[in-house]
């Protein structure tokens, strides 16, 4: 399959801060391809380079073939970007907010009307066509930006954080649009900070961390490179969790993680067959077991091996209401 | 081609976006200046001291001694030129309330052919009744010759001399409020530019309107044309309607439609110009609350010191520097040549336009470089 986007050892850095960190990666044509990363991992200023916004300090980026530092309007109008933050024009209609976009990608007057219609049409704001945009619930102005920035039908539309702060609903709509979009053959980047969302959606994910990436791959090969094995994660009584993990170690061989109340391990070999013994054994220390799941491994685990922390610890709690929808 | 398509694609957003929030863009843009209008039209008189210039073309004892008794009277603040165009020329841009030109002959008896020749304009409102008369007392006491002195002070020896006061510069019978309402359209265009373009600059950065610009296939610089086009367009408008505004309010176009026509030139080049001074501001300035005070305090400050509000004859020497190279002085005494004198003296008219140019290009230079610097 031939790529749609290559990058090659790029570097930013803002002063002496470097936010991202000799990036190389290949984007293939057609695929989903899945940014994943906390706050501050360097997702928005990578694709904010790839548009030509941001200039690297370092590196060589390739569109299409073409180098991106020529930025030729052709490669400009095969592009775009649906941004973290929804960018309309709240003075404006949800009608003139599309006919400004519309023209900004230079469709003939011809087609102009019929692609506003289906931008109202495929973000259902057909009786809101002549409303101002400010007045728009959070939902609807998403996809009214969503909307825009599919005006010129792109072959390569970025999407930075897309679900960031959405309802379940508008959430499950907007991922049957990527998922459509696939369909049509468009190369889709996605950044994310829901392990669930890069799992589903992406044929592949780069998974980066203060600015490197640390691994990619599949969303199965990831999983594999945690362990061929399964997950357990066993709840007590707070103040039985030290002594629970010493025994695990001691009788088993098992290395866990401490996570308040709660031990969680990979078992490499047999798990099922394990969790009667590791049961036994506690009840031996009188440690009860309050609770006691097993799971092949999930995007989260993959994320805690290669960055030691789960991502939404590391997001510094800023985004409460992700934790939510996650679960 | 596509580059003024692209052009009129910002240009339309931008009027679109305008005319959602008509109304209150119209009373914001007006409200300022119908409250100066109404609080400061009335006033009719003033008493600031009257700044004369005297040409001396006699240069004999008597002429002399007339120059030192008008000095001695200390209600005249006397200097001497002797370049009688450059005396018209400040009369012309209110930088004197009046010009004495002492002719040749000086002094004569002969009532038909006076010696003395004075020009003068409204703009030092009740001051040129006190020179006349400061003049014609000390002419009557000029070398005790009471005879010679009584003859002349029969209003013959003090001549309204052609050409300009014949057509009674900013004419004796206008008031105030029309001296007024010439430079509140001098504001009203500056300000229409400083809150128009340079907001919206902010704005666009504030809520990233710029980054989905700076992706989409046009020309960077039909971004920047389009909002100074669409800004001007808005100033325009507010000064029509300003004009309108004082026209009811009593104020006249002594040059008719053709003065309209340039009026609304000069509000184009002011607005133009003033885009590049909101750029400036924009691309230092990241919060719309600040960049609200500064461009209230930049435009007050140049339009205080553009003689809009009082003659520039009024200010302390160091102000008047300041109003020498304050485009909007330009504007202001040009708008008000055309409203008031009904025509545009050529070399006051060369001097304004040219100033006029230098500006229109510094703001048009200045909002591309900030542009571009500001968007990398
Ligand atoms: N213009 C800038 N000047 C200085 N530092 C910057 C600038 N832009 C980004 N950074 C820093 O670079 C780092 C990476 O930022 P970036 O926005 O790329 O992160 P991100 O992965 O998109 O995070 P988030 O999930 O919060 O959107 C952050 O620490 C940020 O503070
Ligand atoms: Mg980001």
């Amino acid at each position: 399959m031939e790529n749609s986007i290559e990058i090659e050892r790029l570097v930013k850095r803002f002063g002496n801060f470097v936010a991202v960190n000799g990036i190389s990666l290949d984007i293939k044509k057609g695929e989903v391809f899945g940014l994943l990363g906390p706050n501050g991992a360097g997702k928005t200023t990578t694709i904010s380079m790839i548009l030509g916004i941001v200039k690297p300090t370092e590196g060589k980026i390739t569109i299409n073939g073409i180098d991106s530092k020529k930025e030729t309007n052709k490669l400009k109008s095969e592009i775009n970007l649906m941004a973290q933050e929804t960018i309309i024009d709240p003075d404006l209609t949800a009608k003139e907010n599309l006919y400004v976009a519309a023209r900004l990608y230079h469709i003939n007057n011809k087609n102009i009307n019929e692609s506003i219609k289906k931008g109202l049409e495929d973000s259902e704001l057909l009786s809101f066509a002549n409303k101002k945009a400010g007045s728009f619930s959070g939902g609807m102005k998403r996809r009214l930006y969503l909307a825009k920035c599919l005006i010129n039908k792109p072959k390569i539309i970025i999407l930075d954080e897309p679900t960031t702060g959405l309802d379940i609903q508008n959430r499950n709509k907007l991922w049957d649009v990527i998922k459509s979009l696939q369909k049509e053959g468009v190369t889709t980047i996605l950044t994310t900070q829901y392990l669930e969302e890069a799992d589903k959606l992406c044929n592949r994910i780069a998974i980066i961390d203060k600015g490197k990436v640390i691994a990619i791959g599949t969303p199965s090969e990831l999983k594999r490179m945690v362990s061929k094995g399964q997950i357990i994660e066993i709840v007590f009584k707070k103040e039985d969790v030290q002594k629970a993990a010493k025994i695990l170690l001691s009788s088993f061989n098992i290395k866990t993680n401490i996570i308040e109340d709660r031990l969680e391990a990979i078992i490499e070999n047999d798990a099922v067959t394990m969790i009667p013994k590791i049961i036994k054994e506690l009840e031996k220390f009188k440690i009860s077991v309050l609770s006691l799941s097993l799971h092949l491994p999930t995007m989260d685990d993959v994320f805690l091996k290669l960055t030691g922390s789960k991502i939404r610890d590391s997001s510094k709690g800023t985004n409460d209401e992700k934790i939510k929808i996650k679960k | 081609m596509s580059s003024i398509s692209d052009i009129f694609t910002i240009y339309i957003r931008e009027m679109l976006i305008f005319k959602s929030n008509l109304k209150s863009n119209i009373i914001r843009a007006l409200a300022f200046p119908i409250v100066i209008i109404l609080l400061f039209g009335n006033i009719s008189a003033s008493t600031f001291e009257s700044h004369v210039l005297v040409v001396n073309y006699a240069q004999n004892p008597q002429s002399y001694a007339f120059i030192n008794d008008l000095v001695q009277t200390q209600t005249l603040l006397i200097s001497n030129i002797t370049s009688e165009n450059s005396a018209i020329n400040q009369l012309h841009n209110s930088q004197t309330s009046a010009v004495i030109v002492i002719l040749p002959g000086f002094p004569n008896t002969n009532n038909n052919n006076p010696t003395v020749d004075i020009y003068y304009s409204a703009t030092g409102f009740s001051a040129i009744g006190s020179v006349l008369s400061t003049v014609q007392s000390t002419i009557s006491t000029l070398g005790g010759n009471t005879n010679l002195a009584e003859q002349a002070f029969s209003n013959q020896e003090v001549n309204k001399a052609s050409p300009v006061s014949d057509i009674e510069l900013y004419g004796a019978s206008t008031n105030y409020k029309s001296f007024l309402i010439a430079g509140v359209l001098g504001l009203v265009a500056a300000f229409g530019a400083l809150f128009g373009g340079g907001i919206s600059l902010i704005n666009d950065r504030d809520l990233g309107t710029l980054k989905s610009f700076l992706i989409a296939p046009i020309n960077k610089n039909s971004i920047i044309v389009g909002k100074i086009l669409a800004g001007t367009t808005q100033s325009v408008l507010y000064v029509f309607l300003a004009l309108l505004i004082g026209l009811a309010d009593g104020a006249t176009i002594a040059m008719g439609m053709l003065g309209v026509l340039l009026i609304f030139v000069i509000a184009i080049v002011i607005s133009i110009g003033f885009s590049g001074i909101a750029t400036l501001m924009a691309s230092k300035i990241k919060k719309i609350e600040a960049y609200t005070i500064f461009a209230f305090l930049i435009g007050l400050a140049l339009w205080f010191i553009s003689g809009a509000l009082l003659p520039t004859t009024a200010f302390p020497g160091y102000l008047n520097l300041i109003s020498n190279v304050n485009p909007l002085s330009y504007a202001v005494s040009a708008i008000r040549d055309i409203m008031l004198v009904g025509y545009l003296p050529i070399s006051s008219t060369i001097i304004d336009f040219s100033v006029f140019g230098i500006f229109l290009l510094a703001g048009i230079l200045l909002s591309f470089i900030l542009f571009k610097k500001n968007i990398n």
